[in-house]
């Protein structure tokens, strides 16, 4: 029986576990022990209820359509769940109760400072999430790329054929039975994509419908303007560049990761006006996080990675574009996740901080040797209890159970926080001495699933966890200096009102590309159902969210009032969005120009805008809870699960999997390290999307 | 009352929404056994108004009565089917089925639509009013019931007052005339719901000066105009808010809870104008909607009594509910089948906890004592009987699912092949063919509680004389009114885009009498077995109330054959005013069609009329005039007190609760 260790508790070391031990057989062979700080599981994705009975989050979390991978699991996880304790019923009894489809995600628009939301709802189809099947063949996403902006263009109020012939001049080719109009030429140009894309000898058919797609630009642009004609120019340009770069070359995708993905729609023809302002490109790097340093002034994502990433979120959905959780993380993903692993016989050691990986050779191969762990609290009678199951859901709480730690009564007055790099404990505390795990006796194979931030060398005073790694392996050492992370906010507010009443008139909405700095809005008032309120219960619930510029979190661990710091800046930065702009999402709260602070509530009965202190903010400056960038010429330093050491191997959001940025990237890339280490699960949809030639895209 | 240490034994009489729900609550887990209930129901199948059935002739087509929708406001109704979907698949797991949750069953539906005369042309033409209700947060239905603690309560009626002035004031731009003063109307409602002093006298000054405004803006322009259409149809919804606001300060707000009651003496629109609404605003399309809805435009059984008749207390909260107070969506349709969705999920579930569900049943008396304070005896017709004794399978299965077919398995019972050549219909009042001698329940020897969840047309013809020896019953009875209705299915070659209606599927209503109603049922389709060219590429379900009298009714065949005419012309008519390429002569056009005269005493739809229906209804929470027998269903007293599935569900929930303190919560008034 192996014995595996699996550093971190993120959704990636997640599903590393789940995958390692889903059958019996593998049970048999795979004896797995996840070692995680503090007192939950879900990394990034972890929630916790607080004493109010409010979840707190670290921001928003939708699901996408195309999360093939996390849809699977949590289908497996559902059908395979014990009964709920004597006297309760499961709130969520099926994975259709707990994750639903939300198909209206408006987009912000600016116009010269003026804000607006654009109405987008996406059409479902008649697939389901996690139904196994693979990709589309590119002719299929290219049709379905097509086919939105048909869906698009023929829902507006188009030009006469007349007056677009008078503004973009005849048709690029006289072709009979073509409408002249920006939706017939595109329509026409539908045939000529498919037909190029078949037969990558066909330049001809390319040629014609990239001519095509110009006039209906050019059409556009002279006659409507706006948004419609921002989607044809940033298509032909995304046609154009798929066509020379990818498809008739047959190259992967990962060949263009060293341009930025506004270089490469530039160098493709794309309008430089466009680029620079349009939302139809900004919502791609709002949707995934990619600014540098938190920074909406700087921009950077690998062009193959925004490209697959954005044919996978719109021409690989199935059933919604997006999905929304009902309740918490933990409490609809986690938490079941959870349960199911202890069933497969999965331990778990809370409050284990890995301070150091230490490798050596062994028989001529490098090896991690030993692993040196740092408890960060005595749990009184092992092994702690994480969760609590009440009102059908399993509960994390948003701070540990401190009535079962030594000392826990202490810590919780000080004010300690064990997910925090900036963790300190009160004066005269003593840390039990440290473990160490050694290869052969403790663990034969290793998965770092530990987020990139937290080993990642970010000023000079602390010493990375795995700073024998970098030093004994170039590899290592330049993906964890070649890839960055990016601090980001989520804010939760609950309302005395209604959306309706607040003003919001439209389907209960997702949101992107607003104002910066909270660009992201979600209305999840969904979530009040399954928050114990003990007073007044709130009416609307929203979340918030957006990267954020600050250099925070490269402040060394000794700084320990960072976290306050950071909580300061994003209550000032908060109430004056508020007071600013969110009057684009709640017109009717609103006292003159600013904000009407008493549509928060206030269990503590403050007033004005002291209201924002009973609300959740939360600063995500904590080095492994930020996201991981995809910077331009950075994939080429992502490793795959296998590490150059023969039993360690990688997982999470920081690796290469063929979807990063995203949630489903972290499952797939644990996944993955369980299939480097035991060959199940022998597929995982997607994951060489990047890696392999579109000829190969319906087998990646 | 049980017998010594026995379970308490419950019959049920009558297999619809009330019989079913009330069955389904009395036999939970939590109850632990202690009841022991039988439900009888006429015919082969259960479902009541709410039956379906599949005609193998042709695809398995669904033939249902009427057009059947769930509202998002059904908060029992929903409890009820996601409790029992849960328990379905757990009882009886089928990898297989299309309706492995609730979630598929039942789809929400979002955009409503009117047609209203207030098109082009002299007189002026029918044009189509889109609402596209926007998606609201949670699903009908969340709540303890279902293991969530916390789900969501549907707001008050303040609250619901407030969205409704929220809405206006969002929905009006800033350069109507009345903006100003709407939004002075808006604060002020506000200011009375938010603040700790209310203000009322403020807030009706501002809402009749709003009013005024409106009411000067609507002779604005010329009635049919291009252009000003959307302002008028603004104008109009802003009045019927304000006339709701108005009225709802006055009559109902602070007024105590039996305020509610006293508003259901007046119709629902005299009220209305009796708040201000404007007469434009009374004859308009969103009104004429309500009427349509609850099949208020006849009265009884009578024809043609004009603008019919809605009790303005119930009208107004059902109202309100269902434009302000859903969860999720203002509709969802079945995906299947009324039948197929909601009653076999109900059969499999009842007969797996031991439910006796005795078919081919129909109650032929109810009998009180000689004192008249209990039911003494009731007797049962047997309709039919197996040919081997043999337990009856009602089902038939289409693409997966077990559905009910449109008349019985006949090979499975007794001379099946004869009462088949015969035409006999189990279902038809006409009908007194039976197989076996009656079935004699006695009270305290057969049975200990009696529920009834007949419909009141049956009950009033019902031998036995429960009205004579009780006022409660006879008041309830005579009070009552139930209207007939008429139906028509249309299943086409053309897509819904293809007949030239492009808003999307949608549920219409306010059209031409007698089909005033339309609903796109094109997702039913593929639970349909139509051979490979056959399969149609929509269809739409038509009703509305029926043309005919009810006083005499005419034999079956005949008032079949009426409406079946009326469709006829009807479709001649109108038709191409619906679906502008329906094509020229619609009657020729490739439309399979079914159609259906609900005029027997078991078909016919409830009514909510102004005057002493409402406050004559017999309470469900109680017992029934008669110690041994409660009244259910959707003619009893509710929070809707209307014609609707809610109605029917929650007063079988309220029996239980009165019987067993099961379930714990039920929304009621």
């Amino acid at each position: 029986m192996a014995k595996i260790a699996i550093l971190g508790g993120g959704m990636a070391a997640l599903s590393a576990a789940y995958q390692l031990t889903k059958t019996p057989r593998l049970q048999a062979a795979n004896q797995v022990t996840v070692y995680t700080l503090g007192w939950r599981l879900g990394g990034k994705a972890a929630s916790g209820m607080d004493g109010w009975g409010r979840n707190l989050e670290h921001g928003l979390h939708v699901w996408f359509g195309c999360y093939e991978n996390t849809f699977q699991m949590i289908q497996e996880v559902f059908a395979a769940r014990a009964a709920p304790p004597p006297g309760q019923t499961w709130a969520f009894p099926t994975w259709q109760d707990a994750v639903k489809a939300q198909r209206f995600t408006p987009i912000g628009v600016d116009t010269d400072g003026a804000w607006s939301w654009f109405p987008l709802t996406w059409a479902e189809n008649d697939a389901t999430p996690g139904d196994g099947t693979f990709l589309p063949t590119p002719v299929e996403m290219i049709e379905t790329l097509v086919d939105w902006i048909l869906l698009y263009l023929e829902g507006k109020e188009g030009p006469p054929p007349a007056a677009a012939l008078a503004a973009a001049g005849p048709l690029p080719t006289a072709e009979p039975g073509v409408i002249a109009t920006p939706a017939g030429a595109m329509a026409h140009a539908k045939g000529y994509l498919s037909a190029a894309f078949a037969d990558v000898e066909n330049d001809a058919a390319m040629a014609r419908a990239l001519n095509l797609i110009a006039w209906a630009r050019d059409a556009h642009l002279a006659t409507v303007g706006g948004i419609g004609s921002d989607i044809l120019d940033i298509f032909l340009a995304v046609s154009t560049g798929l066509w020379l770069d990818i498809i008739k070359p047959d190259k992967p995708l990962l060949d263009i990761d060293g341009v930025e993905f506004r270089q490469w729609l530039l160098d493709n023809g794309a309008n430089a006006g466009v680029v620079a302002n349009s939302t139809i490109v900004r919502v791609v790097y709002d949707t995934l996080f990619q600014y540098q340093g938190g920074d909406a002034a700087t921009p950077n994502l690998a062009a193959g990675t925004g490209i697959g990433v954005v044919i996978r979120l719109v021409a690989t959905f199935k059933g919604s574009m997006m999905w929304e959780v009902q309740a918490g993380m933990g409490e609809v993903m986690v938490g079941p996740l959870y349960q199911q692993l202890l069933a497969q016989g999965v331990q778990f050691q809370f409050f284990s901080k890995v301070t150091n990986i230490q490798p050596a050779t062994v028989n001529g191969k490098q090896v991690v040797q030993s692993i040196t762990i740092q408890p960060q609290a005595v749990v009184a009678t092992p092994p702690y209890q994480p969760v609590t199951v009440s009102g059908g859901l399993v509960h994390w709480p948003s701070e540990p159970s401190w009535s079962q730690l030594v000392d826990g009564a202490a810590m919780q007055t000080f004010g300690t926080n064990f997910e925090s790099h900036w963790c300190s404990y009160p004066n005269g505390f003593q840390l039990p001495p440290t473990t160490t795990l050694n290869f052969g006796q403790d663990f034969d194979d290793v998965v770092l699933a530990i987020a990139l931030g937290a080993f990642k060398p970010l000023n000079n005073e602390d010493i990375s966890l795995a700073q024998p790694l970098i030093e004994a392996d170039p590899t290592f050492a330049n993906w964890v200096n070649n890839v960055d992370i990016v601090p980001s906010v989520g804010v939760q507010l609950w309302c005395n009102l209604s959306t309706l009443d607040l003003g919001w008139t439209l389907d209960k909405p997702a949101c992107v590309s607003g104002p910066e700095y909270l660009d992201i809005w979600a209305d999840m008032s969904q979530v009040l159902a399954f928050e114990p309120w003990t007073g007044t219960k709130p009416l609307s619930l929203h979340y918030l969210t957006g990267t954020w510029a600050t250099t925070l979190y490269t402040q060394p661990a000794s700084e320990t009032d960072t976290p306050a710091q950071a909580y300061d800046a994003i209550q000032a930065l908060t109430i004056n969005w508020l007071d600013q702009y969110s009057a684009i999402n709640w017109p009717t709260a609103r006292v003159g120009a600013d904000f009407d602070w008493n549509v928060l509530v206030s269990p503590n009965g403050y007033s004005g805008q002291g209201r924002i202190g009973d609300q959740w903010l939360r600063p995500n400056v904590d080095p492994s809870e930020c996201c991981t960038l995809s910077g331009a010429g950075t994939t080429q330093y992502r490793p795959h699960a296998k590490s150059n050491f023969a039993n360690l191997y990688f997982a999470g959001e920081g690796t290469t999997m063929g979807f990063t940025t995203s949630f489903e990237g972290s499952v797939m890339s644990g996944a993955a390290a369980s299939q480097a280490i035991c060959g199940s699960p022998a597929t995982i949809i997607g994951y060489n999307f990047l890696d392999v030639p579109p000829s190969q895209w319906s087998k990646a | 009352m049980a017998q010594a240490g026995g379970p308490t034994r419950v019959v049920i009489l009558g297999g619809g929404p009330a019989g079913c729900a009330a069955a389904y609550w009395l036999t939970r887990p939590e109850q632990q056994g202690k009841y022991q209930v039988t439900l009888y129901s006429q015919g082969w199948r259960l479902g009541g108004k709410c039956a379906s059935g599949r005609n193998a002739e042709y695809g398995q087509r669904i033939e249902e009565h009427g057009l059947h929708m769930l509202m998002g406001c059904y908060w029992n109704a929903f409890a009820t089917l996601r409790a029992l979907y849960l328990d379905w698949r757990t009882l009886k797991p089928d990898p297989k089925s299309p309706f492995q949750t609730w979630i598929n069953a039942f789809l929400p539906q979002r955009l409503v639509s009117m047609m209203s005369q207030d098109g082009p042309g002299t007189p002026p033409s029918w044009s189509p009013w889109n609402f596209p209700f926007p998606q609201m947060p949670g699903e009908p239905g969340d709540g303890p019931l279902l293991g969530i603690e916390n789900g969501w309560e549907p707001p008050s009626p303040d609250a619901m007052i407030l969205r409704i002035a929220h809405l206006m004031d969002a929905h009006t731009p800033a350069n109507a005339p009345f903006k100003q003063a709407l939004t002075q109307a808006t604060n002020a409602i506000r200011a009375v719901f938010l603040s700790n002093a209310p203000n009322t006298s403020a807030a009706q000054a501002a809402i009749a000066a709003a009013a005024s405004q409106v009411h000067s803006a609507m002779g604005g322009g010329p009635a049919g105009q291009v252009g000003g259409q959307d302002e008028e149809r603004l104008e109009i919804l802003i009045d019927i808010g304000l006339a709701v606001s108005a009225g709802f300060m006055e009559d109902i707000y602070d007024k105590g809870p039996n305020a509610w009651m006293l508003l259901n003496q007046q119709d629902f629109r005299a009220w209305l104008a009796n708040h201000g609404l404007s007469e434009t605003a009374q004859e308009s399309a969103p009104i004429d909607a309500f009427y349509d809805l609850t099949f208020a435009a006849n009265f009884g059984r009578e024809v043609g009594r004009g603008q019919g008749s809605l009790a303005a207390g119930v009208s107004l909260k059902a109202q309100m509910e269902i434009v302000t107070a859903y969860a999720n969506a203002p509709l969802f349709k079945m995906a299947a089948g009324t039948g197929d969705t909601i009653f076999t999920p109900y059969w499999d579930v009842l007969i797996a906890r031991g439910v006796n569900i005795e078919l081919f049943s129909r109650v032929a008396s109810i009998t009180p004592s000689t004192e008249g304070t209990e039911i003494s005896q009731i007797v049962i017709n047997t309709q039919a009987v197996t040919a081997d004794g043999s337990p009856y399978d009602p089902f038939v299965p289409v693409q997966n699912l077990d559905c009910w077919p449109n008349q019985p398995n006949w090979s499975q019972l007794k001379n099946g092949a004869n009462l088949q050549a015969e035409g006999i219909d189990f279902e038809s009042s006409y009908c007194h063919v039976t197989a076996a001698p009656p079935t004699i329940l006695v009270a305290g020897q057969d049975f200990d509680i009696a529920i009834s969840a007949l419909p009141p047309d049956a009950l009033a013809v019902m031998p036995g004389g429960v009205a004579e020896a009780n006022t409660a019953w006879a008041t309830a009875l005579s009070e009552s009114r139930s209207v007939g209705t008429q139906s028509l299915q249309l299943w086409m070659t053309k897509s819904l885009a293809g007949l030239g209606w492009t808003s999307g599927p949608t549920v219409l209503t306010a059209f031409e009498e007698p089909y005033d109603s339309w609903g796109d049922m094109s997702q039913t389709l593929s639970q349909e077995a139509w051979p490979g060219p056959a399969k149609p590429a929509s269809v739409g379900y038509l009703c509305g109330c029926l043309g005919e009298a009810l006083d005499p009714p005419f034999s079956p065949k005949q008032m079949n054959a009426m409406a079946a005419g009326a469709a006829t012309q009807w479709m001649k008519l109108n038709l191409t005013t619906l679906w502008p390429n329906a094509g020229p002569d619609p009657v020729q056009s490739p439309f399979s069609r079914y159609g259906q005269a609900n005029f027997d005493i078991s078909d016919t739809y409830v009514q909510t009329p102004a005057g002493d229906n409402v406050g004559s209804r017999l309470n469900p929470a109680a017992p029934a005039g008669f110690s041994n027998l409660y009244a259910i269903g959707d003619w009893t007293l509710t929070r809707f007190s209307g014609g609707c599935f809610e109605s029917a569900v929650e007063s079988a929930m309220l029996s239980s609760q009165a019987i067993s303190s099961f379930p714990p919560y039920v929304k009621s008034s």
